[in-house]
């Protein structure tokens, strides 16, 4: 390395620069140098300075919150995917001896595949609510307070839709089709239970759960 | 909360400043740089076992930065209203900054990428020449003469500005 790569490095790592000095007794340092030391040490401090912008408020914590809040949503994404991979394998199974499922084991199946909208936290109007009903050609004659879910589904290949209300900080699905359904009947498994019942514009399948929730949809929204 | 986890949260804390101050000084926006550091994180969080030893946390959160940033330009981009240097400079100025920083920070802004992006890394970050050479996939001895200049253009920029101040205080 030649005198002037060697200076060139010097300037370029100012830390190096000043080390280099620092090698050298100070009584031997010319007045020229010393110059240098202090107008590079005072450049360095001022570069320093005006680099070291602000830091938004809390920032760091924001990321560290992102990433606890994430991992929540993925372990429970997670569990859900194998949630409805086990109960789809055992609903496959079902459909191999019996041919064709029920409408309660689809409608479960529905719950288990679309579990996602059962953790929306937007309240919709009860208004918007009753023109997607409307246009689906449904209607109920009375909403549950806080829907928090509303659209129109295929469900068993029909045009259906799928609501699902919080009731008592819990979700519950409602399901509504234009399929006769059995009045009245139960089903469920581990961990929901459902209900059906034959409505004057639409039949309707709840699923919740606690079975008390399930009462509670329908006599809210039977009730005129 | 995991071992992976302690780690990425120290080094959320150790390293948010500096990641962040680098990102303002590559996009020239704070709420761009804001959302940069982020999405360093994000990615840090996902090759985290790349990770072997602490010391070299530092340079690898910074090649990860780089790679986002130039991501940003990649993906579909939303029209961006393109603000004045004037009003960029006006959001970083604080009532305790002096002429000085101020007169700086505009110089700075003039730099070119290339100049700015290694002596913010070895300013701010503390980096070496060799592992800033290895951020920017440079080669040390390029790095060094950037540094160089940069520093030179700077201490340029800044004596240009000195006889103005003089007119305008006399």
């Amino acid at each position: 390395m030649d005198e002037l790569e060697k200076r060139r490095r010097q300037l370029a790592d100012p830390e190096q620069h000043v080390q280099s000095f620092g090698e050298t007794p100070v009584n031997e340092l010319s007045q020229k140098q010393i110059e240098a030391l202090k107008s590079s040490q005072v450049f360095e401090g001022l570069l320093y300075q005006s680099m070291a912008v602000d830091i938004p408020e809390q920032a760091a914590e924001k990321v560290i919150l992102n990433h606890r809040l994430s991992k929540k949503k993925n372990y429970f994404t997670n569990w859900a995917i194998a949630a409805s991979v086990m109960f789809a394998s055992i609903l496959s199974i079902t459909l191999f001896n019996n041919k064709q499922l029920s409408i309660a084991d689809e409608a479960l199946v529905h719950v288990y595949d679309e579990i996602d909208h059962l953790f929306e936290s937007n309240v919709i109007a009860t208004e918007v609510v009753k023109q997607r009903l409307a246009k689906s050609g449904f209607s109920l004659p009375s909403l549950p307070g806080e829907i928090t879910y509303a659209s129109k589904c295929g469900f068993r290949g029909n045009k259906a839709m799928h609501l699902v209300a919080e009731i008592e900080g819990q979700p519950v699905t409602i399901l509504i089709t234009p399929l006769q359904v059995e009045d009245n009947e139960k089903f469920g498994d581990k961990r929901f239970a459902g209900k059906m019942r034959r409505l004057a514009k639409g039949n309707v399948i709840v699923i919740a759960e606690k079975t008390s929730l399930i009462d509670k949809v329908y006599k809210q929204i039977t009730h005129v | 909360m995991s071992i992976k986890d302690r780690q990425f949260e120290s080094l959320v804390k150790s390293f948010y400043q500096p990641l962040y101050r680098y990102a303002y000084w590559s996009t020239k926006n704070k709420a761009v740089a804001e959302d940069l550091v982020q999405e360093t994180f994000t990615r840090a969080w996902k090759n985290i076992n790349q990770l072997k030893e602490v010391k070299s946390a530092k340079p690898w959160l910074f090649t990860i930065l780089n790679r986002e940033n130039a991501r940003r330009f990649e993906r579909k981009q939303l029209p961006v209203v393109e603000m004045t240097e004037e009003w960029q400079l006006e959001q970083l100025a604080d009532k305790k900054n002096d002429i000085d920083t101020m007169l700086m920070r505009r110089a700075i802004f003039k730099l070119a990428e290339n100049y700015r992006q290694p002596l913010v890394l070895q300013v701010i970050a503390g980096l070496t020449t060799d592992e800033i050479a290895n951020v920017l996939k440079l080669n040390s001895n390029t790095v060094s003469t950037r540094l160089f200049r940069a520093r030179a253009e700077l201490k340029s920029q800044l004596s240009s500005q000195q006889p103005e101040r003089g007119e305008n205080n006399g």
